[in-house]
């Protein structure tokens, strides 16, 4: 193997050192032999941490963890093998059964539902979190969410995960204030979404400048793991999961998508507007926020989401009874959220849009974001008020998997269990 | 005894059964044997293509996945080859192919791009990432 001191290739970059190392580029590729390692499972050994007492043990766990990158900035659970086995309770897979399409990319380590627990319990999570984070890993290895693209990529994507079914309150996961974060009463989604990020850099490798080249990184700390709020669902609206999914209404299921960021768009009037002027001037608004040129969803243009629009169930609800089904919002925003050709042209988008397969001859001008009204995606969760909606829009490739979520014989014994520890919510929660 | 003497007592025996637990709990010596975070790794054995001991008239495909400045990498690479290895037949398979000019994205475009470089009986591809 031969290592190229060179820095990134830029315009006018220093291609020299190839002309001085082509002896050694030759040798490389006559000479040198690859080491063959034999078919097996490699196992990592196990962590030996040592400390006076449970604090300084705790903190130069912290401190290897750090050293090892297995870590996040923020403090990690120990995951001792009672620490896992408490939360593998959490689900009735065994433990070396493999989670969906297995490797996750790049590294290519195995998402076995040990590895999976093992996250979790460093996140600080409980047995009753793991069928959702499960799920969640088995909707993003699915080859068609191209996952290894964006673990690796120089874009800060992260992936988004929508929670529907009874679960969500099963096990305190947040759809409503604070909606992404962070609220202490409903923790679960930070938690998982912790877990998940785990994954993707202890055992899919996305170690930050190494295996993922993501430029900002940006909310990865816990990804965005929520649920929808079904009750808040105006009537004849149905759950993310059934809608675009086909799934009964009230099974539990994740969806998952890559997210390249979220706005939030104020898109409540002034007060001076009618309540007609009100919702046509907010939907105009969200419109312009996702009429940009977002390269990242050029591919996937035909089926892919542009991203998932979040409005409260009090927007929601709103809109409704001003005349605004969720067939009719979904086509008035792609039907306002073009692009004139002009400004693709200005953008140095055609170019990208060519190499993407889209046929510039056949351009409609203004040009939609995506193919298909149906494609731009609503969602009903966050606080009850009417002043915000939130876009969240999607980045590589940007497919949906959803993924049913698989619980334990003993979940009711576990959620009881879990009340107990955690206390009862206040009863305005 | 008062009241407050025998809540003092109270207080007292309650300490004595909470706190040397709760001290001996945070003091004593921590051994952890954790389980690692990185998962385990399976290998899989592949058959490698016949190793190469010359250069010489052998046909050397250059692969391009169309990342930012690979081009001008392998295109260097191909004039430093054409010096080195005047024999060898050099083919820059994006300029021969352009829709080869990609990351392949799944198992059956990655196979397609193969085949099409199979086609030129490469004996050797380089490719170059770059980005």
């Amino acid at each position: 193997m031969v290592s190229f001191p060179v820095s990134l290739f830029l315009v006018e970059s220093n291609l020299n050192p190839i002309k001085e190392n082509i002896d050694k580029f030759v040798a490389g590729l006559t000479k040198w032999e690859p080491t063959i390692k034999k078919k097996g499972v490699m196992m990592p050994p196990k962590v030996k941490v040592e400390g006076k007492d449970y604090q300084d043990a705790f903190a130069k766990m912290n401190a290897l963890y750090l050293r090892n990158q297995w870590a996040d900035g923020l403090p990690l659970m120990p995951a001792t093998k009672e620490r896992v086995q408490w939360i593998l309770r959490g689900t009735d897979l065994p433990p070396d059964a493999i989670v969906g399409n297995g490797k996750i990319l790049p590294r290519g380590g195995i998402a076995t539902v040990e590895a999976v627990a093992v996250a979790l319990a460093m996140a600080g999570g409980r047995p009753e979190y793991l069928p959702v984070l499960i799920a969640a890993v088995e909707a993003m290895l699915d080859p068609a969410l191209q996952h290894q693209g964006w673990q690796a990529t120089t874009s800060s994507v992260f992936p988004a995960v929508i929670v529907n079914g009874p679960i969500a309150k099963d096990i305190r996961l947040n759809s409503g204030w604070g909606l992404v974060g962070p609220n202490s009463l409903y923790p679960a989604g930070g938690v998982i979404g912790r877990a998940l990020r785990l994954l993707q850099q202890d055992v899919g490798g996305a170690v930050p400048g190494v295996g993922t080249m993501a430029q900002y990184g940006g909310m990865r700390y816990t990804n965005a793991v929520f649920a929808e709020d079904e009750e808040g669902l105006p009537p004849g609206w149905q759950p993310l999961s059934t809608d675009r999914f086909g799934q009964p209404r009230g099974t539990n299921a994740v969806t998952v998508y890559s997210v390249s960021s979220a706005v939030n768009i104020l898109r409540r009037g002034t007060g001076k507007e009618t309540p007609q002027e009100e919702a046509t001037g907010s939907l105009y608004r969200i419109a312009a926020y996702m009429a940009s040129p977002n390269v990242n969803t050029l591919e996937g243009y035909e089926e892919g989401t542009p991203g998932i629009l979040i409005f409260s169930s009090t927007i929601a609800k709103q809109l409704v009874q001003l005349g605004w089904t969720r067939e009719k919002i979904r086509d008035f925003l792609w039907e306002n959220a073009r692009i004139p050709v002009s400004e693709l042209k200005k953008e140095a988008m055609l170019l990208y849009m060519e190499d993407k397969g889209i046929d510039l001859k056949k351009l409609t001008d203004p040009w939609p974001i995506t193919a298909k009204a149906k494609n731009i995606v609503l969602v009903v969760a966050g606080g009850t008020h009417p002043t915000h909606a939130y876009w969240m829009q999607a980045a590589q490739g940007p497919k949906m998997i959803n993924a049913k979520i698989k619980l334990p014989a003993k979940w009711n014994d576990l959620i009881k269990e879990a009340e107990k520890d955690m206390g009862p919510l206040p009863a305005s929660k | 005894m008062n009241r407050w003497t025998n809540g003092c007592l109270g207080l007292a025996l309650l300490g004595s059964l909470v706190l040397p637990l709760s001290a001996s709990a945070t003091e004593a010596a921590q051994e952890w044997e954790l389980i690692n975070p990185q998962g385990t790794i399976a290998i899989q054995e592949i058959k490698l293509a016949p190793r190469l001991t010359t250069l010489d008239g052998k046909t050397i495909v250059l692969r391009w996945n169309g990342k930012h400045n690979g081009d001008n990498y392998l295109n260097r690479v191909a004039e430093l080859l054409a010096e080195k290895v005047p024999s060898a037949k050099v083919i820059k398979v994006y300029e021969l192919d352009k829709s080869t000019i990609k990351q392949s994205g799944s198992t059956a475009e990655a196979a397609r791009i193969a085949n099409v470089i199979k086609g030129l009986k490469a004996d050797l591809v380089i490719a170059s990432q770059a980005d």
